[in-house]
């Protein structure tokens, strides 16, 4: 057995351990699904960001980095991390007012539509299984990888792990087990970071190295590669694609269930603002970290193939073996915490959403259970049974609420004239648009612009057809009610203390802009700069 | 300027606008002027 299967295990234990103390506190189903309502900033910001962040982030987006492409990644980010703020902002906090337990019966109660919260239940359970699916499969490679296990002990292992913390913890233990998660894989990219610069010679020599890199040039100017090679063929295309990109990852992060039912487990409003200003931090630190680190790699190994496996070639070889092993925990972390969130939200709309759900909430609970333990072994059974080079299914399954979801879900607070009907054909064409735009790319080999993108083609005919069938009806006032009640504050929520706590995080995020501002000039743009005007002046020197 | 300055420089900025619309967002709901 090897130190990584050794870590693993431990790690699992860990994962488990937590899921166990905290499954102890489920009295009922408010625990179970939105974790008591009572979660802190921190818990808060630990499952955003985990289960954002997935396998996706640390395999797909560093072997993008590691090719070169980190540069768009970065700017991607940078427009991506404001969704949190938007989505908090004005849908999230509002959300978190109606006290639903989930974000579909957020949808059904607001329209009156028990047609709408079914549809929106639907698209959760067939759009996070499809995701659940591509976690699942991203992690037990790096398993098999990593301990030279089968490939079908790898998916039960990683089936197992994410499973048994959330069936008997529910979002109890899923917000500690993210949040754990979430330090961990933080701590570690900040660490191997550190060892990647240091085996480059240190920061100015590595970094001078990498403006000058020859096998992939441009790899760390401010659009990276580009070219007749790349996927951008000038730095303006690549501007284009991170800003397109950027606002529609930004919608996800905004609207998405995996994003927006946390709010649902705040305490309160304001740690709802909080935690958007935290995750967004968060996010555009760690981005920046990741996409300097993998493209670093090119300075100690040029070649690793598959790209996407950058980090795993990081933990075997450039880190002591101890912190290897960490750092392979902490990506596998990143995958567990987002297949946990999927699971138990697949759970809780088959129960609650889709299927006439049981008055009785003893029943409920027990009901929720057994859908998880059902919905996991046909997770399990669809990735030992189907080829995971069907993986291209599952790449359009996350982003697809983006397009199902966004324009509903904004309306839903702040239109006065969107219709039950409005919101259920808006919510059903989006979903399909998105679908049809991945399925004309994945079939007819075409490549969409990057306008074109699938998010931004459903969105535009979720949003077309909501104007369209609204002004065809009209608005039921008991609909209407609704919504006013949502825009009536709580009456603790204007409390002076709680008001200066929460405007200390928009005060954070405008002094660490400034610092990342600072260090970015001197510690990247300037010597970058010193490099390149160093090399033009030596090639023309006589 | 470079590209890469421009790049260091946004790339604060957009924390910097956050922060000041969510301080703006946060006196102006919560503090009664909305």
């Amino acid at each position: 057995m090897n130190i990584f299967l050794i870590a693993l295990i431990i790690s699992m234990i860990g994962y488990l351990a937590i899921g166990w103390y905290a499954g102890r506190k489920v009295k009922n189903l408010e625990d179970y699904y939105v974790a008591g309502r009572n979660a802190s900033t921190l818990l808060i910001v630990g499952t955003l960001v985990a289960s954002f962040m997935s396998t996706n982030a640390f395999l797909g987006e560093m072997g993008m980095s590691y090719q070169g492409h980190g540069p768009l990644i970065v700017i991607m980010t940078g427009v991506n991390c404001m969704g949190y703020i938007i989505g908090a902002l004005f849908f999230g906090r509002y959300l978190r007012r109606s006290r639903a337990l989930t974000v579909p019966e957020f949808f059904g109660r607001r329209f009156g539509s028990r047609r709408l919260q079914s549809l929106a239940g639907l698209t959760i359970v067939i759009g996070l299984t499809c995701y659940l699916m591509a976690v699942t499969w991203g992690v037990s490679l790096i398993v098999t990888k990593v301990t030279d296990m089968p490939s079908w002990a790898s998916i039960v292992l990683v089936w197992f792990g994410y499973t048994g913390f959330t069936l008997y913890s529910g979002s109890r233990g899923v917000v500690l087990t993210d949040t754990a998660m979430f330090l961990l894989f933080s701590t570690v990219a900040l660490v191997a970071l550190y060892y990647i610069i240091q085996s480059g010679g240190g920061w100015f020599s590595s970094l001078e190295q990498l403006a000058l890199y020859k096998d992939k040039p441009g790899l760390i100017s401010w659009h990276g590669v580009v070219g007749d090679d790349s996927n951008w063929k000038t730095p303006a295309d690549g501007l284009v694609w991170a800003l397109i990109l950027g606002v529609a990852w930004g919608i996800v992060v905004a609207v998405s269930p995996w994003q927006t039912s946390r709010y649902l487990m705040a305490r309160d409003e304001h740690v709802v603002i909080r935690s958007a200003c935290g995750a967004s931090i968060a996010m555009f630190l760690l981005y920046l970290i990741n996409s300097y680190a993998a493209a670093a790699v090119n300075l100690s190994n040029p070649s690793i193939d598959p790209p996407e496996s950058v980090m795993i070639w990081v933990a075997m070889n450039l880190m002591p073996t101890v912190l290897g092993a960490l750092l392979v925990c902490g990506i596998l972390a990143a995958g567990l915490s987002s297949a946990s969130t999927f699971l138990s939200l697949i759970g809780f709309s088959s129960t609650n959403d889709i299927f006439n759900h049981s008055n009785d909430p003893v029943t409920q609970l027990r009901l929720t259970r057994h859908t998880i333990i059902f919905v996991g072994v046909a997770v399990v059974l669809l990735c030992l049974i189907l080829p995971s080079n069907i993986f291209w299914i599952t790449y359009f399954a996350g982003p697809v609420f983006a397009s199902s979801w966004g324009a509903v879900a904004f309306m839903s607070i702040w239109s006065k004239s969107i219709t039950e009907s409005g919101a259920f054909w808006g919510m059903l064409s989006g979903f399909f648009g998105n679908i049809a735009a991945n399925l004309i790319q994945v079939f007819w080999d075409i490549q969409l612009p990057v306008y074109l993108d699938p998010i931004l083609v459903g969105s535009a005919i979720s949003l077309f057809t909501i104007i369209m069938i609204s002004s065809l009806g009209e608005v039921k006032p008991v609909s209407e009610a609704f919504r006013k009640k949502l825009h009536q504050m709580p009456e603790n929520m204007n409390n002076k203390t709680e008001i200066a706590r929460t405007l200390l995080w928009p005060k954070a995020m405008i002094v660490l802009g400034i610092l990342v501002m600072v260090l970015m000039v001197n510690f990247y743009a300037t010597p970058y700069e010193g490099a390149i005007t160093k090399q033009t002046l030596m090639e023309f020197r006589p | 300027m470079s590209g890469e300055m421009i790049l260091s420089i946004s790339y604060g900025l957009v924390m910097v606008a956050g922060g000041v619309f969510v301080w703006w967002q946060v006196k102006r709901y919560f503090e009664g002027d909305e």
